[in-house]
């Protein structure tokens, strides 16, 4: 019989293992992962599970009994040291050796580590994984002090939710605004003003050059000399594609493993799906890698309907949202490259849409609690709209009409 | 417990027992029901659980807040009875239901 092996028991590697079997695929499926849980849903990590409004039963991507139903196996707590393309296998940590006929490589992304003296005391912590957040959640309550390094989505996110447990939480940024990498400098603004009425402390173009332990506690060395003390830490500077297993076996890679508009890698029968792919985006007409659960789904379906036989390619929009106290931000497109930005909206009500354009055409939208504007710009913008900046500003009619 | 049929346009029919705490959406997508996707995971950030419930059924579960409207607005095929499905919850006191799914969700 034949045999799919997916590795990576990710959002994406879940999703492909039941998309091959709803699209017809009669061999063997066999998902394999290294942590010790079925998988799970990673945003809400920084969100809802981190201040307690999700269990982690309802992380769950798809119960137990449905892997049973489809006929998936499931390995988990076991990790993939080679992939021989060859001959078709991979070699397991336990030892043993397993053959495919396809292989889905979903094996997602790490966070990128500090590099600094102290940076490996037990208290600094990553939020990748379900036990990371397990770990971080327990060293924070009202009575403590989180520090958060980095001021992206992760951060700010961590730093949201830390609040809402009670804790006191400090953001150290090197960059001169929050949010640098993906925003304008209004919306860096904008959740700059958020978190510190929210009691949030950010420090701007600052950083850590040292931690040390003291007593219980632990201390920051700022670059400006300054000292802070704090009870835990937790470090959001990015992440890096897990390509190893990939290089490792010769295949493509180029920040990611380099993969086609169907999800195929350098090797006709090898495929990579999710934050691990750098794919093709018709769009924006270049390579691109998302950390993003919808191109995670949306890939997995791709892989499984094209080793099923079926016609389908990955064309999708990107999009992505955030949830930090009342705000709701929902972001279609990427703005890289933009050359104008329109508010449409009112940035004190909270309430407003941020669009991107380059050379007249709309490329990209971060909408702040509101869902409409979203929505249309996620449906509007992979046309290809021009419209004038003054009626995307103009809030007497909807841009869309 | 009573009965969901999940009805695609196709007027093909997934028939799945509920789960008390389970919501339309995650009872879908545990039952490999195609049309309905849930990309955001309840976060009511995607409009990929679009379906719509029968008007008499709707006094079973709680009304659409400002977010779900707004969302649904601008949703592709949007009609009178839409909900997204991750916001139906089930409980014990429901009667079989049933939900037709858009097109546009495949």
């Amino acid at each position: 019989m034949q045999q799919v092996i997916i590795i990576g028991a990710s959002h994406a590697g879940a999703e492909a293992a039941i998309a091959l079997r709803t699209r017809g695929w009669e061999g063997k499926i066999l998902l394999v992962g290294d942590e010790p849980t079925l998988p799970y849903q990673h945003p809400p990590l920084s969100k809802g599970y981190f201040h307690q409004a999700v269990t982690s039963q309802q992380l769950l991507i798809k119960k137990q009994a449905l892997y049973e139903k489809a006929k998936v196996e499931v390995m988990l707590g076991e990790s993939v040291t080679a992939i021989d393309k060859a001959n078709k296998t991979i070699f397991l940590a336990c030892g043993s050796s397993l053959s495919f006929d396809y292989l889905i490589i979903a094996t997602g992304a790490r966070a990128r580590k500090l590099s600094i003296p102290g940076a490996k005391l037990c208290g600094i912590n990553y939020l990748r994984t379900l036990s990371d957040a397990d770990q971080i959640i327990s060293q924070v309550n009202a009575q403590s002090h989180l520090l958060v390094v980095g001021a992206g989505y992760i951060g700010l996110e961590i730093a949201a939710s830390a609040t809402k447990l009670g804790a006191k939480v400090t953001v150290l940024e090197s960059f001169g605004r929050v949010l640098s990498r993906v925003t304008n400098e209004q919306m860096s603004e904008f959740y700059q003003n958020l978190h510190n009425q929210n009691g949030v402390e950010i420090k701007l173009n600052s950083g850590v050059t040292e931690f040390r332990a003291s007593g219980e506690r632990y201390v920051a060395m700022l670059p400006d000399g300054q000292e802070l003390t704090f009870d835990s830490a937790v470090i959001g500077i990015g992440v890096l594609p897990n390509i190893e297993l990939a290089e490792l076996a010769g295949l493509a890679c180029d920040n990611g493993i380099v993969v086609d508009n169907k999800t195929r890698t350098s090797e006709p029968d090898i495929f990579a799906i999710g934050d691990v792919s750098n794919h093709p985006n018709p769009f924006y007409q270049r390579q691109i890698r998302l950390e993003s659960v919808p191109n995670a789904m949306e890939q997995a379906k791709v892989a499984a309907a094209t080793i099923c036989g079926k016609e389908k390619i990955h064309d999708a929009f990107p999009w992505f949202w955030s949830d930090q106290f009342d705000v709701k931000l929902q972001t279609a497109g990427l703005s890289q490259g933009y050359d104008s930005t329109v508010i449409r909206g009112d940035m004190v009500a909270k309430k407003f849409a941020l669009f991107y354009l380059k050379e007249g055409k709309v490329i990209a939208v971060d909408a702040i609690n509101s869902p409409r504007d979203f929505m249309k710009a996620k449906m509007l913008i992979p046309t290809g709209i021009s419209i004038s900046e003054s009626k995307l500003a103009d809030t007497t009619s909807q841009w869309f009409e | 417990m009573a009965l969901i049929k999940y009805i695609d346009t196709d007027g093909n029919v997934t028939e799945v027992e509920m789960e008390a705490g389970e919501t339309v959406m995650s009872l879908a997508v545990n039952n490999m029901v195609d049309g309905i996707v849930g990309e955001c995971g309840g976060a009511q950030a995607c409009a990929t659980c679009h379906c719509y419930l029968d008007k008499t059924l709707s006094k079973h579960f709680s009304p659409r807040s400002e977010m779900e409207e707004a969302m649904l607005e601008a949703a592709p095929e949007r009609k009178e009875n839409s909900r997204l499905s991750c916001q139906l919850a089930l409980h014990d006191d429901l009667p079989d239901i049933e939900v037709r799914l858009p097109s546009s969700q495949y």
